[in-house]
């Protein structure tokens, strides 16, 4: 439910066929468009076909697809994306309406269909998206699913439909809880690095910098994107050695047109989800995170029993 | 200190009842104790106005915003006033993007102070 500070709702629900489901999102939707807001459905062919008979010439004003794509392997980086752009969509005050069946925006790959993949989505969406004026439904056709996405639907969305109406969902749980049981995957692997380097202490800044730029020129990047990765890179690794334990290394992987580079340190992260909430203008620490993956295509952490990892992607423009 | 470390310079003036601290090099967290160690020397003299420029930095990360939200605090406190200067570059970019520019009394680069 979205609270006097915080107007983002996420809300599921469970449908056994294109009409139930229908019926129970209409009113919602008309309600939505009555009041001009902004309108998204990810949805089926069945489905899309089934609201634009039900709503008739309204259903004009519905986008019929997902507001961010693409999605990639980081769940993380999907809600980002997401936040970002409903973020810039909603700038004009106007509110925000998504509807997201997980199963017909389908995903990068054959993990993306598993339920602990949407589960970290949902989870990173609910940090992501806060103080957004955004209500976003995720749809689950209860015939198809499995314990694990029931369990998941329920943790993440703190409502639930019930009929046409929405009610609190007392199995909610929160999203630093969600991702300490289900934390977010591995990046997938990508063999030897063409370049590996140590640092330690702030006093190795100045050469991370240096080198990082070195990487994003020989990849042909744009001259801003460049600027970009060499303040992602520095406040990546400035982030690891002051919250971490002081030393790591820094691998890349550079092809013409792409740099992945990855920070490793063997510290434990404590935070979950870092760098997903859009800092608050009062806060006076925690912004380098949030500012490195505005400058990333793909930013992922995860931790693993070596340590902490954080790997970046950007393309050329 | 390793020889590739950052080097921050800080050029400080005075005139009018407002402190200038200029500040050209790279601010990171290496060096943002200096930077610090020089806007609380300029502080305890209260000036009614401090001003941080920013501009000619060649390299700032969030470690600047940072210095520029702890000033901002103590002017805040001591109802004095803080003002800055971002230049048009990437240090104006990284304010802009955390949608902090607007909370700020920002001046150009040769403009005094009202």
């Amino acid at each position: 439910m979205s609270t006097a500070s915080d107007p983002f709702r996420h809300l599921a629900v469970f449908f056994h066929d294109v009409d139930g489901l229908v019926a129970t999102l209409t009113p919602m939707l008309t309600e939505a468009l009555a009041r001009g807001d902004l309108v998204w459905a990810a949805v089926d062919d069945p489905a899309r076909g089934a609201l634009e008979r039900r709503l008739g010439s309204a259903a004009d004003d519905v986008v019929f697809g997902e507001p961010a794509q693409p999605y990639s392997y980081s769940g993380q980086t999907t809600a980002s994306r997401r936040a970002d752009r409903l973020r810039e969509l909603t700038a004009d005050g106007r509110a925000a309406l998504v509807l997201s069946d997980s199963s017909t925006v389908g995903g990068p790959g054959p993990r993306s269909s598993a339920p602990d993949f949407w589960s970290v989505v949902d989870a990173s969406c609910n940090l992501a998206l806060t103080g957004l004026p955004v209500t976003l439904v995720c749809l689950c056709d209860a015939t198809g699913a499995s314990e694990d996405t029931e369990r998941y639907l329920y943790w993440n969305h703190p409502e639930l439909f019930d009929g046409s109406h929405a009610s609190p969902n007392p199995r909610y749980r929160t999203p630093d809880q969600v991702l300490a049981s289900v934390p977010a995957p591995s990046a997938p692997p990508l063999g030897p690095p063409n370049h590996l380097a140590p640092f330690e202490g702030v006093t190795a800044l100045r050469g991370v910098r240096r080198a990082t730029r070195r990487h994003g020129e020989e990849a042909g990047l744009s001259d801003e994107q460049v600027d970009g990765l060499v303040l992602a890179i520095g406040e990546l690794v400035s982030n690891s050695i002051e919250h971490g334990p002081g030393h790591g290394t820094l691998s890349w992987w550079t092809r013409p047109g792409r740099v992945v580079a990855q920070v490793h340190d063997p510290g434990h992260m404590t935070t979950t989800t870092p760098g997903l909430r859009r800092p608050d203008v009062r806060s006076v620490r925690g912004r380098g995170v949030w500012l490195a993956r505005q400058l990333s295509d793909v930013l992922h952490f995860w931790t693993g029993v070596d340590g902490t990892h954080v790997r970046l992607e950007i393309s050329a423009a | 200190m390793s020889e590739d470390a950052a080097v921050l310079r800080v050029a400080r003036t005075s005139h009018d009842g407002r402190v200038e601290l200029a500040l050209s090099g790279e601010l990171d967290n290496d060096t943002l104790p200096t930077a610090q160690d020089e806007v609380s020397a300029a502080e305890a003299e209260a000036p009614p106005v401090l001003v941080l420029d920013l501009a000619a930095l060649e390299y700032v990360d969030s470690c600047g915003v940072r210095l520029v939200l702890l000033a901002q605090g103590v002017a805040d406190d001591e109802n004095r006033r803080l003002a800055v200067r971002l230049g048009h570059g990437q240090t104006r970019r990284m304010f802009d993007m955390l949608g902090i520019t607007d909370r700020l009394e920002v001046l150009d680069r040769e403009e005094p102070p009202s």
